[in-house]
């Protein structure tokens, strides 16, 4: 069996090379480009990023990266979009008004809020709960943690599968005894100040609010189970 | 909801791991690598180098040490040590380092963190502060800057630093625990994330840190070195006392 091939969108925001290792670890054969033309070509793509999603947008749109995508989305094409590159398929983000997103998914990207305990970057380990059936998050318990890095969320995705994750305070201690598993009845949502997209899955069309490259076990099952769509 | 975190740290010196005692009698522990991906086997939330020494020619060597350890890790790498300039931080970010703290440069030049914030984003950057009775201290903690610890925290915060790594210098290496108060004041005073260090000899201290301190993350180095406790032990430990860490 050939491995599957992935190709990593360079489009000069962040880091390439944690992802590139992590899809090979999963069984892929990576390439980078920066080329919309290898773009149309690829059997599967991840957009990656970091940082702004003004620059990000003007980037994807005068390279013609971005007609390259909606391409291989409406051809039905494997995609994972991870971090900046789940925002950008929503329709907007507060961070850059005016700026359309790739609008794929129904929904607006907001900065996250601060307060008492409320920390911003939200930036750690969260648990993610499934909002909707889809075998790439079923690669995972619902509950399952992943490590989150991010300033601003998305919000929205009505009608298509999911999974949430919650900003909230971060939680001192019990008063007494261990910390229950999720299952045991801790509801992440019981401290939450606003919920926002962890991950959203449309057929092939996967999107991280998380890093899989930064989550042990969890992110390696995550990219298996999308290699293997 | 975010689980509080659990950093191992290697103090790494030409390309090898150390702890000093108070940055002095120095102990070599091994490859920084192998150390590295043992932790990330091991359940750490995330891991840290400190480049205690970061002379200039050492440059290469920890850009190399760097990239080898982000190839095999699946947890963020922050690196520290002798970051001078905006270029130094994009430098260890492209060998793979997920974060880049700084400490003295930003002491020297406040405007460092506008700019490195700028180029990079927020969420590359930490500021380093190693502060003694209230006080911020570089240098390794030889040299007092007269600045407020907190206040100092709440200017890099707003400048734009991502998160703040607090070093509590008086006890660093001592094992006698966390300056709570001082962490406690420094987490209550920013609203981006605080990582206590400094000073940790048991799991008690991990806790009073996150719990007592109010840290969003504790760092330590000695107790997780030459087998003394793994980082699933202290995870499991902590988890025990009621802390709000990552259940594995």
């Amino acid at each position: 069996m050939t491995a599957p091939r992935a190709l990593l969108v360079d489009y000069g925001m962040g880091n390439l090379r944690s992802l590139a290792r992590a899809l090979e670890r999963a069984g892929a054969e990576v390439s980078v480009s920066a080329d919309p033309a290898d773009i149309a070509a690829a059997d599967r793509v991840v957009v990656p990023g970091q940082g702004a999603f003004g620059q990000a947008m003007a980037r994807l749109e005068s390279t013609g990266q971005a007609d390259a995508l909606r391409a291989a989305i409406a051809a039905g094409r494997p995609m994972l979009g991870v971090c900046l590159g789940l925002q950008v398929l929503f329709e907007a983000s507060e961070e850059a008004p005016g700026v359309p997103g790739l609008g794929v998914f129904e929904g607006q990207v907001t900065l996250l809020p601060v307060g008492p305990g409320l920390k911003r970057p939200h930036m750690g380990w969260s648990p993610v709960l499934h909002a909707g059936d889809h075998p790439v998050l079923a690669a995972n318990p619902s509950g399952e943690a992943f490590y989150f890095v991010h300033s601003y969320a998305a919000h929205g995705a009505p009608g298509v599968p999911h999974a949430t994750a919650h900003h909230g305070p971060v939680l001192g201690s019990r008063a007494s005894g261990a910390v229950p598993p999720l299952s045991a009845g801790l509801r992440p949502a019981a401290h939450s100040v606003c919920e926002f997209v962890a991950a959203v899955a449309r057929g092939p069309l996967v999107a991280t609010q998380y890093h899989p490259e930064k989550s042990q076990e969890a992110g390696h099952r995550l990219l298996t189970a999308w290699l293997g769509l | 909801m975010v689980y509080r975190r659990i950093i191992p740290c290697l103090d790494v010196k030409d390309g090898r791991v150390v702890k000093g005692v108070q940055f002095e009698g120095l102990r070599d522990a091994g490859d920084p690598a192998e150390q590295a991906a043992r932790y990330d086997a091991d359940g750490a939330d995330e891991i840290c180098f400190l480049d205690i020494t970061a002379t200039h020619e050492d440059r290469d060597t920890l850009a190399e040490l760097v990239a080898r350890t982000a190839d095999r890790i699946r947890v963020p790498l922050t690196v520290g040590g002798g970051v001078r300039k905006v270029d130094d931080v994009r430098r260890l970010l492209q060998h793979g380092a997920d974060k880049v703290a700084i400490n003295s440069a930003a002491v020297r030049d406040p405007s460092l963190v506008d700019a490195i914030t700028t180029a990079v984003g927020r969420q590359c950057l930490v500021v380093a502060i190693d502060a003694r009775d209230g006080e911020v201290y570089v240098r390794g903690g030889r040299e007092p800057t007269g600045k407020d610890a907190v206040a100092w925290a709440m200017e890099v915060a707003d400048r734009g630093a991502g998160e703040i790594l607090l070093t509590s210098m008086n006890r660093d290496g001592t094992q006698v625990g966390y300056d709570l108060e001082i962490t406690r004041a420094v987490a209550d005073a920013v609203t981006v994330p605080v990582i206590a260090s400094g000073g940790v000899g048991n799991v008690q201290h991990l806790y009073d840190g996150l719990v007592t301190g109010g840290a969003d993350a504790v760092l330590a180095a000695s107790i997780f070195h030459f087998g003394a406790h793994t980082v699933r032990e202290v995870r499991q430990a902590l988890l025990d006392l009621g802390a709000f860490v990552r259940p594995l």
